[in-house]
């Protein structure tokens, strides 16, 4: 099925159908392998787009009494994986830099959910993303980045020093391999069916 | 307007919302990065801006507002002002994408898709 949004029909001329587009958002620090992530879920090579911002310099410049504002754009990969013609996910990896945090706003908006690579040996990369996918209460599983030849973590040592909660899945992942990066969306897909299937499940009031 | 004016690591980032009018937030807020749009069928792209033009024709397959800002090359911000410009004009449709509460019916389809690939 995949693809299946460019069937060999010609453009729509009097029907189109509906179709629904649900994100979903990877996070990490710089050269977790986000945009690896993506790719090996992707259908297409990940494509690159920019988002302006603007930000409010932390300094204040005393002369004018005026903060100082800078603009600036950053670059997001993202991927996509089409269900069937009428449900589509794309996969966003955040920009990595802690100073663009605030900015996660307009990637973030109606997520489904969020995927927080982690690589353990800047641990504090991931601390933005954790704090901000627990403020926001969107569902997020953690997969911490093993890669071959790199010294491996205890799960529980890694929850402990990134502050996750306990209900929030963890589990290793290697990015580059498709069958890995599927794991990990699979347990966050679970996680969804399982929140779907609670609230289906809980009584009304 | 200190550095607002200037280039920040080579990109140009105001020149491209002078398409805009200036402006640097479209009046939906229901356009988001994701969000597909699709050209009304017929709609015509007389009177359009070259880059108004070419997104209306990306178009003609629903395509999501970050695809087609990959395709024109355009900041996000621009490529949503001027889709809403284009869905207010009646040339462009909006695939309203809600999903707060998703149904299990399209987390198995999701599923079965991931475990495809």
């Amino acid at each position: 099925m995949r693809n299946s949004m460019h069937h060999d029909r010609p453009a729509p001329q009097d029907w189109t159908p509906r179709v629904r587009a649900v994100k979903f958002v990877v996070a990490g620090g710089f050269g977790a392998g986000k945009t690896t992530f993506v790719g090996a879920l992707s259908e297409i090579p990940p494509l690159r787009t920019e988002a302006a911002m603007t930000s409010v310099a932390a300094r204040v410049d005393d002369r004018r009494g005026a903060e100082t504002k800078t603009t600036t754009t950053v670059a997001m990969d993202f991927g996509r994986l089409t269900v069937d013609d009428y449900l589509v996910m794309y996969l966003f990896g955040t920009p990595g830099q802690e100073r663009f945090g605030f900015m996660w706003d307009d990637i973030c908006t109606h997520a489904l959910g969020a995927v927080v690579l982690v690589d353990t040996d800047r641990l504090d990369q991931s601390f933005p993303a954790v704090d901000y996918f627990e403020a926001k209460d969107i569902p997020f599983v953690v997969a911490v980045n093993r890669f071959e030849g790199t010294v491996r973590y205890d799960l529980g040592a890694v929850r402990e020093a990134l502050g996750v909660s306990a209900h929030v899945p963890m589990t290793e992942c290697d990015a580059r391999r498709t069958e890995s990066a599927k794991e990990v969306m699979l347990l966050l897909l679970g996680e969804l069916v399982n929140a779907a299937q609670s609230r289906a499940a809980a009584p009304l009031g | 307007m200190s550095a607002a004016g200037g280039r920040t690591g080579g990109h140009d980032v105001v020149r491209p919302f002078v398409m805009t009018g200036g402006r640097t937030r479209a009046e939906r807020r229901d356009l988001r990065i994701e969000t597909m749009l699709s050209a009304v069928p017929g709609a015509s792209t007389a009177g359009l801006s070259a880059e108004q033009a070419k997104l209306l024709r990306l178009c003609e397959r629903p395509i999501s507002i970050a695809e087609a800002s990959a395709a024109l090359g355009l900041v996000i911000g621009v490529t949503t002002i001027l889709a809403a410009d284009l869905v207010s004009e009646g040339r462009l449709e909006v695939h309203q994408t809600d999903p707060v509460e998703i149904e299990l019916d399209a987390l198995s389809r999701m599923i079965d898709a991931v475990k495809a690939l």
